[in-house]
């Protein structure tokens, strides 16, 4: 694991002022990953922005957890059907031209 | 600048109560967020509306000055002056200038990291400060990109200029047209230490004279002489990453098409994989005969018969 890659999850929590059972309940519903080296949690770098915009939800809009697997769940598939939209605009200007 | 009606935005009366707008801001918070309306600048701006007016009236000494002086705000500073000379006498008349005007959000989104209206500003300063210090993330930028097609055959690095900083980021290959990439912790910033808002960045990659594209796969057209497409033979074929020769099968028609497997566009964060390109021939009937040509072709139409 690359270690720069990884905070740790207590860091995280002290920053952004969020309980730690919060972390574990989000990984518990398979809404992040964390990986545990020598007993302590770690979330990747890349998971960062993902976990932030759900504690903003969580704070700013009072949403539970369940809540939260909700929105993520219908932001993924708003985001599939917005590539596609793009894929089939870019497929109709392969017929039809500008 | 004109007077902003708090109350209207968050569809309240100046009788509502703390629990009423509590309830109101969550509401239209919960529907305006821009955590739930990705790249949509209109609910961003909303959601700006719904937290300045938040801010007022969820804070008893804004929400007093607010409801004292409103749409008199010009005439706050003034009034206090006098009031403070008179001794505190009584002004109960007071009825100033100030115009109901409509909204003006002008400064909002303007990326000049304000997030409150002139309005707020003058009346309670711009910070905003005093009641619960919520962070905010902050506003997300969006920008485009124009490249060209044949930019994107390979991932490039491209230095670009985001408000003064120098952003150097790598272009996927194969990246499509009107495909949005998010560059976090590159747009405005926070609010009261807050994380920053997103960089949207959006391609838009213009066509090329040459090939079309659909997807991973492109397509060309290839005029072939009418003895070549008669006869059979070979004809080079441009691709975007040099010539190649095409064998061209003997009684080719106008439209045929023929595949170069992995001549066409670079998949998308797929190393070493390719769409295809596709070649529709074009037979040129050739024209200005030579006397001979023409007896030629007579012969062969007769022959034909």
């Amino acid at each position: 694991m690359a270690h720069q890659d990884h905070i740790e999850t207590t860091v995280f929590c002290t920053y952004h002022e969020v309980d730690q059972s919060f972390i574990n309940a989000l990984e518990e519903n398979g809404l992040i990953k964390l990986s545990v080296v020598n007993e302590q949690k770690f979330i990747a770098g890349n998971e960062v922005s993902e976990l932030e915009r759900m504690i903003r939800l969580h704070h700013e809009l009072d949403i539970n957890v369940e809540g939260i697997e909700a929105i993520v769940n219908i932001l993924q598939r708003l985001e599939t059907l917005r590539s596609e939209n793009i894929s089939l605009k870019n497929k109709l200007r392969f017929y039809i031209g500008e | 600048m004109a007077y902003i009606d708090y109350y209207k935005i968050l569809g309240l009366t100046k009788a509502a109560t703390e629990k009423e707008l509590k309830g109101a801001y969550r509401k239209l918070a919960r529907k305006y967020h821009p955590d739930l309306n990705p790249n949509d600048k209109e609910a961003n701006k909303k959601f700006q509306e719904i937290n300045e007016a938040n801010e007022v009236l969820s804070d008893p000494d804004k929400r007093k000055k607010y409801d004292q002086y409103g749409e008199n705000w010009q005439h706050a500073d003034a009034y206090e002056q006098q009031k403070q000379q008179q001794g505190g006498r009584q002004y109960s008349g007071y009825a100033g200038g100030g115009n109901d005007g409509g909204y003006n959000y002008e400064s909002f989104g303007g990326g000049g990291g304000n997030d409150f209206s002139d309005y707020f500003s003058q009346m309670f300063g711009s910070t905003g400060g005093g009641g619960r210090q919520t962070k905010y993330r902050g506003q997300d930028y969006s920008s485009e990109l124009h490249l060209n097609l044949r930019d994107v055959l390979e991932s490039q690095k491209q230095t670009l200029t985001v408000n003064g900083k120098n952003l150097r980021l790598t272009i996927p290959a194969g990246v499509e047209n009107g495909q949005t990439i998010k560059i976090a912790g590159h747009g405005g910033p926070g609010k009261n230490g807050g994380p920053a808002g997103d960089l949207l960045l959006t391609f838009l990659i213009k066509d090329d004279a040459d090939f079309k594209r659909d997807g991973n796969n492109l397509q060309k057209t290839l005029k072939i002489d009418l003895y070549t497409a008669v006869l059979g033979g070979d004809t080079i074929a441009e691709t975007l990453t040099g010539k190649v020769k095409v064998p061209v099968k003997a009684g080719t028609q106008s439209g045929a098409r023929v595949k170069l497997k992995g001549k066409g566009m670079p998949v998308y964060k797929k190393d070493g994989q390719f769409g295809d390109l596709y070649i529709s021939y074009e037979v040129e009937i050739p024209t200005g005969l030579t006397d001979k040509q023409r007896e030629l072709f007579t012969e062969l139409q007769n022959l034909s018969k």
